[in-house]
């Protein structure tokens, strides 16, 4: 709601005329005369002793019910305010003020600075979420002390194994912890493979290796080192060499420190996205699939860093580098296409050919003895 | 209102603080009080600062709750506690501030209103309170009410003319205890009834089981488990219909019993209330968001299948959607527009619930209020200062703000 600007030929007409005025210091109503005079608008008592002249130019028009012009000083401490319920006084003393805008209303100019600044902090949290979060999550992860990545990992670790360890037959999570012949030999020739990788590695933590009793075709790296290499992976592997390539990039994941970095990287986000942007209806929605693409995003690269781990540790140590990108095609079925950026693994043919890319088929010796390999693959039978 | 939810999208939210100044704005000048009407004078960008100020006292102490829940080591399951209760002091005691915030932002007659008191001892006063309310299943929360805001009321000034809250607990409970009765005494028959009913020595030799699968078998052949579940649910749902159809009733009852309490200097408020235009408020939001949903969802409808036969020449759509392994810019396209969609769904939902549920509430309850001895208001001393934003910005951060 505008208020109509009085035509200026009729600006000299009215120049004076009555209002209510409270002087800021008590309630007290007041009847006043009023007049323009000049560049400012004179309260006058009564007997016309004047109370305030104030300048057109630190006049703020505050908001009233329609029929009523209300006006104070701005900036200034003391409330003192102006109130003119003269139609014809109230349309001449805005025709001299800045802004015409009565009903309170965040002013056009005002509104338009809003939307541009918030842009630019957009902009800016946008930009820090995609650079800045993984670089500063990157340069802290190594300095955080190894202590704190264990108890995350403790604390992790708890909740990954009410997750995964379903099981109620009895059998325990871990496998190979019997204590016949074939159990001990399945436990020895799993030690021999990692301690193989993880001296070659020089891991700044010590690395913790299971096997655990799950069907899927799987391994994962918590914080603090521990990797967990599931059932279904043994099973389906085709040599020693392809669980090694699976293990060299969990281990890839210990050396890079991505369980901490991905903590951070999280809370990052949270704070970019969660506190300072999503307080709003329907925000939810916005933040959580920003944060989801962001993710991924920062975990194919970390994907792509552990498989080129991965594949040269596989060259120190021995092994068939390219093992890895074998069992990849083989259990992706190579079939699956999705948008890159939402990929938390990279495509198999292409991390395939990325390891293909940092890695030539080598002479390689034989990381575990047939027999071993048999022994390793039954650990989880043998309770 | 509808430009202010639009600017608040594209923003991403941080229109919200010159948002809430706008509509602040409205109600206090329509909130009149003896022919002179209230001022709201605080600013967005007031509100910004204050926000940013906040998160600045947040980070840390989301910090160090995290690196806490790590130290505590045994003790991190409790930590999860800890945080909720931490977090919820904060919440109180940003609600005080924020309240400090409104009051000195707001003008009458040429003076401001000002509130003592500190905030830290309400916020502990207030956390005292949840125990007896938690502990009662919130009988006592009437009392924890009244003694909050006799707090409040104590501590909130105009000028120089000091408040006070004349409400009394028991009043408050004797006129809500039907309320109470009808939402909490079906869930609990329902739990009595459960546990009256179920078999519990059948249901111990189930769990003695070796096999999941057998004791989820011998549960299921057990018919009296299925009958206190069946009981239990009931006594679930009945409860939560009383407490959508009363929740109205609920409000009504405490705004008129809080309005019939505040008192300033001699100015006694009195307010005749009535409930049924809560009711109306509530029936007219539910009709409203019926229709826009039902006009959105036709109109949403005919824009995508615009848009699908236009652009189905150039994207690949047969992928979508996402959930499925989608692929390729079709399902990247199909999802954006889902969250789009989604956004501006709630959005209109969320402003129509403010327009037609708040702010009508609100005049509702300043049409029903008459003041007694209103003179008081006619000679009064300036005596205040304005303060800080920063209790509003805790309480934006931690999602307890409100207009």
């Amino acid at each position: 709601m505008r208020s109509a600007l009085v035509p200026s030929e009729q600006l000299n007409m009215t120049t004076t005329g009555t209002g209510i005025f409270y002087d800021g210091i008590t309630s007290d109503r007041r009847k006043v005369a009023v007049e323009i005079s000049g560049e400012a608008v004179e309260v006058r008592s009564p007997d016309g002793a004047v109370l305030q002249r104030w300048h057109f130019a630190d006049i703020s028009l505050l908001a009233t019910p329609s029929g009523v012009l209300r006006i104070g000083l701005a900036n200034a401490a003391a409330a003192a305010r102006l109130e003119i319920h003269d139609q014809a006084l109230a349309a001449a003393l805005l025709a001299h003020t800045k802004s015409a805008d009565r009903t309170g209303l965040t002013d056009r100019r005002t509104r338009a600075k809003v939307v541009a600044f918030s842009f630019a902090a957009i902009a800016t949290l946008v930009g820090g979420a995609i650079w800045g979060v993984p670089l500063l999550a990157d340069r802290i992860a190594p300095h955080l002390p190894v202590a704190l990545e264990l108890r995350l990992g403790a604390a992790v670790d708890t909740q990954v194994r009410q997750m995964l360890d379903t099981s109620r037959d009895g059998k325990p999570f871990e496998c190979g912890a019997g204590d016949s012949p074939r159990a001990v030999a399945a436990r020895a020739a799993f030690a021999k493979l990692v301690s193989a990788l993880e001296e070659a590695a020089e891991l700044p933590l010590p690395l913790r290796a299971r096997v655990v009793r799950r069907p899927d075709v799987n391994a994962i790296t918590l914080p603090g080192g521990l990797v967990y290499v599931f059932d279904g992976l043994l099973t389906k592997a085709k040599s020693v060499d392809e669980v090694a390539g699976v293990l060299g990039h969990e281990i890839g994941h210990v050396a890079h420190r991505d369980g901490t970095k991905s903590v951070l990287e999280a809370a990052g986000l949270s704070l970019l996205f969660g506190m300072l942007l999503g307080d709003f209806t329907g925000g939810g929605a916005v933040v959580i699939a920003a944060r989801t693409a962001l993710q991924t995003a920062y975990s194919r690269t970390a994907e792509a860093a552990a498989d080129e781990f991965g594949a040269r540790l596989m060259s120190k140590v021995g092994g068939d580098p390219q093992a890895l990108g074998a069992i990849l095609l083989r259990i992706s079925g190579n079939t699956a296409v999705a948008p890159h950026f939402l990929l938390d693994h990279p495509e198999a043919q292409e991390r395939a050919d990325a390891i293909a890319k940092i890695s030539r088929p080598s002479p390689t010796r034989a990381l575990l003895t047939p027999a071993e390999w048999e022994a390793l693959k039954s650990i989880c039978a043998e309770g | 209102m509808i430009r202010g939810g639009l600017l608040q999208m594209i923003t991403l939210g941080i229109y919200r603080f010159w948002l809430f100044t706008d509509m602040r704005r409205f109600l206090w000048a329509s909130t009149e009080v003896d022919d002179e009407t209230l001022e709201y004078t605080g600013t967005g960008l007031e509100l910004l600062i204050g926000f940013l100020l906040a998160i600045g006292i947040l980070v840390p102490v989301y910090a160090l709750l995290f690196v806490a829940s790590l130290e505590l080591g045994i003790l991190s399951r409790l930590s999860g506690v800890v945080a909720v209760v931490v977090l919820a002091g904060f919440g109180q005691y940003a609600l005080y501030r924020a309240r400090r915030y409104r009051l000195t932002r707001t003008v009458f007659r040429g003076l401001r209103f000002h509130q003592t008191g500190s905030a830290v001892r309400y916020a502990v006063r207030a956390m005292l309170w949840w125990i007896p309310t938690v502990l009662t299943l919130g009988l006592a929360s009437p009392w924890a009410t009244a003694n909050l805001e006799r707090y409040k009321m104590r501590n909130t000034f105009y000028g120089s003319l000091g408040g006070s809250f004349a409400g009394s607990g028991g009043r408050l409970f004797l006129r809500g205890l039907l309320i109470w009765l009808l939402i909490v005494g079906p869930f609990v028959a329902g739990i009595v009834a459960a546990i009256v009913t179920i078999d519990w020595p059948a249901v111990g030799d189930a769990f003695e089981l070796d096999q999941y699968e057998r004791g989820i078998n011998a549960l299921r052949g057990n018919e009296s488990v299925g009958q206190g579940i069946r009981m239990l649910a009931g006594g679930i749902l009945s409860s939560s219909l009383f407490a959508m159809v009363l929740y109205p009733a609920y409000e009504a009852v405490v705004m008129r019993w809080w309005l019939g309490g505040l008192r300033l200097g001699g100015a006694a408020v009195a307010s005749d209330l009535p409930m049924r235009r809560y009711y109306f408020a509530y029936l007219r939001y539910l009709l409203y968001v019926v229709a826009f949903s039902i006009a959105y969802f036709v109109v949403a409808a005919v824009v995508l299948a615009i848009a699908y036969f236009a652009l189905r020449g150039f994207i690949d759509f047969a992928d979508a959607p996402f959930t499925r392994g989608g692929t390729g810019p079709g399902a990247i396209l199909a999802a954006i527009s889902g969250i789009a969609l989604y956004v501006i769904y709630i959005l209109g939902v969320s402003t129509i619930y403010q327009v037609v549920v708040k702010m009508r509430l609100w005049q509702v309850a300043i049409e029903s209020i008459l003041i007694s001895s209103i003179a008081v208001f006619d000679h009064v001393q300036a005596d205040a200062a304005t303060s800080s934003a920063v209790g509003e910005g805790l309480a934006d951060a931690l999602g307890a703000g409100a207009i």
